[in-house]
């Protein structure tokens, strides 16, 4: 929502620029940025409607710097027309229409706004139509008030609001025509015709045009759940609808009412005689609360004057029997003040934040997560072993079920997955590590694990799965076997995946894996490395290219070192030492040193020529900085 | 062939470790869960957009993969009484479009804690020592109001790094809402504590500096292998001996 500075400061009359107004309101809870020197870009929580206004935000800052807040002045001359309306609110939606006023006003002449008003829906968003239609949309900005003008012609003399039956539908203002369910908010005329989806949009059937003399001037208060489920079936949002979702001040409804009106008179005609009518009082709501609890529930230690202080800045009105005291929540906050500790963040917010202190939970003995430790430990000893830890999907479509013979029966299946690829919660772990094992065809082996959960129709496991793709793939399971086997008295198969399913994959390898369900461990080691962060280089979306390099070196210089130097390399995604070994036909104390590099370019791929070059720079590069030589 | 730990594993570890020294207990469940425990029982009602079909996966059977690890927070009290200390992590789902920002499934750090006195300086004093020692001692922290149904009063944490004027925000939290105590057991007017979850990559992806969420869930070895030890050696050195406790 964008709203100017300069029209809050018809409000309150503050001296901060739009980046401190900003801040201030940011601090309160009611995220804001600056669009420009005097525009506010606003975005509220669901729970503070009261805020989508400029008399809303307004009260937010009089209250944060204790500034008076100026209503717009409201004189006119109520007028007696002689047009007359049979409202109807049948008794089944009276429960949802808590409030609703009216003016039938005459003498209307439909034309252009004046700059004025022009200039400040613009501030907003809105565009110009007609000055009728400018001025609700107007005091809604202003007061937080959606409001609707009918052209009383259109009307037949009466309007009535029903719950609207299923297979019914309306032409909106926008023209579209929309099809309504059953138990939709909407009005009709004296002709049953619909020609309102309440706190919505207009209907095209009773809208003002250029001839129109007479409006319906509405100014009502609708309930939150009927409007928000209407605009969310209907997959339509509007500025009234957003408001209406969120709760209106039911205490400010006739304000706008007559808001309205003397803006109208002064525009383009005369003001009308209102009509209220009143389904639901407005709740007084009082809320008793204790200072003490509350600066127990914060850590605080605000006084009680200064917590009634801050709640009748808030506009709570405060009230004292005996030593018992009370707030009253102000109408525009009655969707959102329920309980005392809700009145302990209205304190807390008004403060700010940094009120809080830093302060350390009593001390406790230490927690020994064994469960959490076990699978810890155990990734430890796989990636000893040379298996990377990866995390999959955990989903699976309905081809992978039927490559790998599951009955999709058994699964759990997904509602309205937004991808096919979501159809079902994985059964397995081995199905989405087959396609990880797949996208990296330049690594001439493959050794990943995974811990997750899998589940199928019956239940939810956490299982582990190690595979591994490459020539020694079996001896590897067979040693990812015996150390699981150190912690898990469990029975385990190494399976190999089948030809068929390795040519779907296009994987020219074979593959080996074990997947075992994780038990709870309840007791063993309490032990896991605590690694550290490290700056990822990203992957390129092109293809890297593999080489190797071998060097001679001094046999006390630290192949790790030159590992580390060659991986921090621009071209160089991944390097790995894969040989060592001192031999006295290098020289005297001298060693061959062997790397695997992976080598890419984030842009394209690699042609012969450019590898060709990148190889020599960084032999180039070892040589003058290790004084070492190409073996 | 060396192997890798994933970036993910390297967060939660750092995490349990600070929190098991303060009495922390790590709990983790399912993902496939009721409605009542990942909306109803945190007070997320029925029209809530975060319930929309669009935005969460329910299964043909009626219930919901858990699209936030708070879930777990009232299940996670059913058989056990305060004071307690708890984190959750674990895998977490939203039924959106996948792009450098979003995953399907992801993981998220939901902890909490409740006692007699604890209070909201208590949950800043927390996640103050938590930032720093995930981030480092120079990290600045703020806190804002924010709303959560399922506390009461919420905030946001955002962090700043030394010499860099933005603030990120990091995670959201607040003391147990009271009606959220209730429906984990918990006589609200004798305990009352405090709730934080986290978005675990999102920690992971400023700590380790790259910024496609997607990278972690692809299983790229281009990716993985830079988690090795030799690039990431432990804090005190590569290990020597077991910590052996029952």
């Amino acid at each position: 929502m964008k709203i100017s500075i300069s029209w809050l400061k018809e409000f309150v009359d503050f001296k901060e620029n739009a980046k401190e107004i900003s801040a201030i309101l940011t601090d309160l809870g009611i995220e804001t940025k600056a669009f420009d020197e005097d525009i506010l870009e606003v975005e509220i929580t669901a729970n503070r409607g009261d805020c989508l206004s400029v008399l809303g935000l307004a009260r937010e800052i009089s209250a944060k710097l204790d500034l008076s807040l100026k209503l717009p002045k409201i004189s006119f001359e109520e007028s007696i027309i002689k047009e007359k309306i049979d409202l109807e609110i049948k008794p089944e939606v009276k429960k949802f229409v808590p409030y609703f006023a009216y003016r039938v006003i005459s003498g209307i002449k439909i034309g252009p706004s004046s700059s004025k008003i022009k200039e400040k829906l613009k501030s907003y968003g809105f565009r110009s139509l007609n000055n009728v239609v400018d001025i609700t949309n107007l005091v809604m900005v202003e007061l937080g008030q959606p409001m609707h003008a009918f052209d009383y012609e259109k009307l037949g003399g009466k309007l009535s609001l029903r719950l609207s039956k299923k297979g019914e539908s309306i032409f909106t203002l926008d023209g579209k025509e929309r099809k309504l369910k059953a138990k939709s908010l909407i009005a009709q005329n004296k002709n049953n015709k619909i020609i309102d989806l309440v706190g919505i949009m207009g209907g095209l059937h009773s809208e003002i045009d250029n001839s129109t003399q007479t409006i319906v001037l509405q100014s009502a208060v609708f309930d939150p759940p009927t409007i928000r489920k209407t605009a969310k079936y209907l997959h339509h949002t509007t500025d009234a609808s957003y408001r209406y979702e969120r709760g209106v001040d039911q205490g400010m409804a006739k304000t706008a009412l007559d808001r309205a009106a003397d803006l109208i008179q002064k525009e383009c005609g005369q003001a009308g005689e209102a009509k209220e009518i009143v389904n639901s009082e407005i709740e007084k709501r009082k809320i008793g609360f204790d200072s003490q609890k509350i600066n127990a529930l914060l850590g605080t230690d605000f006084s009680l004057d200064s917590i009634i202080n801050s709640l009748e800045k808030l506009n709570f009105k405060i009230s004292k029997k005996e030593n018992d005291l009370s707030a009253i929540v102000p109408s525009y906050r009655l969707y959102d003040i329920f309980y005392w500790q809700d009145l302990a963040e209205e304190v807390l917010r008004l403060n700010g934040y940094s009120n809080l202190q830093s302060i350390n939970l009593d001390k406790k003995e230490k927690a020994y997560n064994i469960n959490f430790a076990f699978k810890e430990n155990l990734k430890d000893k796989l990636v000893a072993l040379g298996f990377s830890e990866t995390l999959s999907s955990s989903f699976v479509s309905k081809a992978d079920v039927q490559l790998f013979h599951l009955d999709f029966n058994n699964l759990i299946k997904i509602k309205k997955p937004l991808s096919l690829e979501n159809e079902f919660f994985r059964p397995n772990l081995v199905i989405n590590l087959c396609y990880q094992a797949a996208k990296n065809p330049w690594f001439s082996e493959v050794l990943l694990f995974e811990i997750g959960h899998v589940a199928d129709s019956e239940s939810e496991k956490q299982k582990l799965i190690v595979l591994a793709l490459g020539k020694d793939n079996s001896k590897k399971l067979e040693e990812a076997k015996k150390t699981i086997n150190e912690f898990l008295d469990a029975s385990i198969e190494i399976k190999a995946i089948e030809t068929k399913i390795l040519e779907k994959f296009k994987i020219k390898k074979s593959i080996s894996y074990l997947e075992i369900e994780l038990p709870e461990k309840k007791q063993g080691d309490y032990y896991f490395t605590d690694l550290n962060f490290t700056k990822v280089k990203m992957p390129s979306s092109f293809p890297p290219a593999q080489i190797d390099l071998a060097f001679v070196a001094d046999s006390n210089l630290s192949a790790k070192e030159i590992e580390r130097f060659l991986a921090s390399d621009d071209d160089v995604i991944l390097c790995e030492l894969f040989d060592e070994f001192a031999s006295n036909k290098f020289g005297k104390n001298k060693k061959n040193i062997a790397y695997h590099l992976w080598i890419e370019d984030q842009k394209k791929s690699l042609s012969e020529s450019e590898i060709a070059k990148i190889r020599e720079s960084l032999i180039e590069k070892v040589n003058s900085r290790f004084a070492t030589t190409l073996r | 062939m060396v192997g890798s730990i994933h970036p993910l594993t390297i967060f939660q570890r750092k995490a349990e470790k600070f929190f098991s020294d303060m009495g922390f207990l790590v709990v983790e469940g399912e993902e496939i869960t009721s409605i009542h425990y990942n909306f109803d029982s945190l007070r997320i009602p029925a029209w809530h957009p975060a319930r929309d079909a669009q935005d969460t996966f329910y299964t043909k059977d009626g219930k919901v993969l858990r699209t936030h690890t708070s879930a777990m927070q009232v299940s996670s009290m059913e058989d056990r009484k305060p004071p307690v200390r708890i984190i959750i992590p674990g895998r977490v789902f939203r039924n959106e479009a996948t792009d450098a920002s979003h995953e399907a499934n992801f993981y998220q750090l939901e902890g909490f804690a409740i006692d007699k006195n604890i209070t909201m300086t208590n949950l800043v004093g927390t996640l103050d020592k938590f930032v720093k020692q995930i981030f480092g001692k120079d990290v600045e922290t703020r806190y804002a109001p924010a709303y959560f149904p399922f506390v009461e009063p919420g905030l946001e944490m955002s962090i700043k790094f030394p010499k860099i004027n933005k603030w990120l925000e990091m995670l959201g939290a607040g003391m147990i809402h009271v009606e959220v105590l209730k429906n984990m057991g918990v006589d609200p007017r004798i305990y009352q504590g405090f709730a934080f979850g986290m978005g675990a990559d999102r920690f992971s992806m400023i700590a380790n500096q790259f910024s496609d969420i997607r990278l972690s869930y692809q299983g790229d070895l281009r990716f993985l292998k830079q988690f090795t030890l030799l690039n990431n050696p432990p804090a005190g050195g590569l290990p020597k001996a077991f910590n052996r406790v029952n």
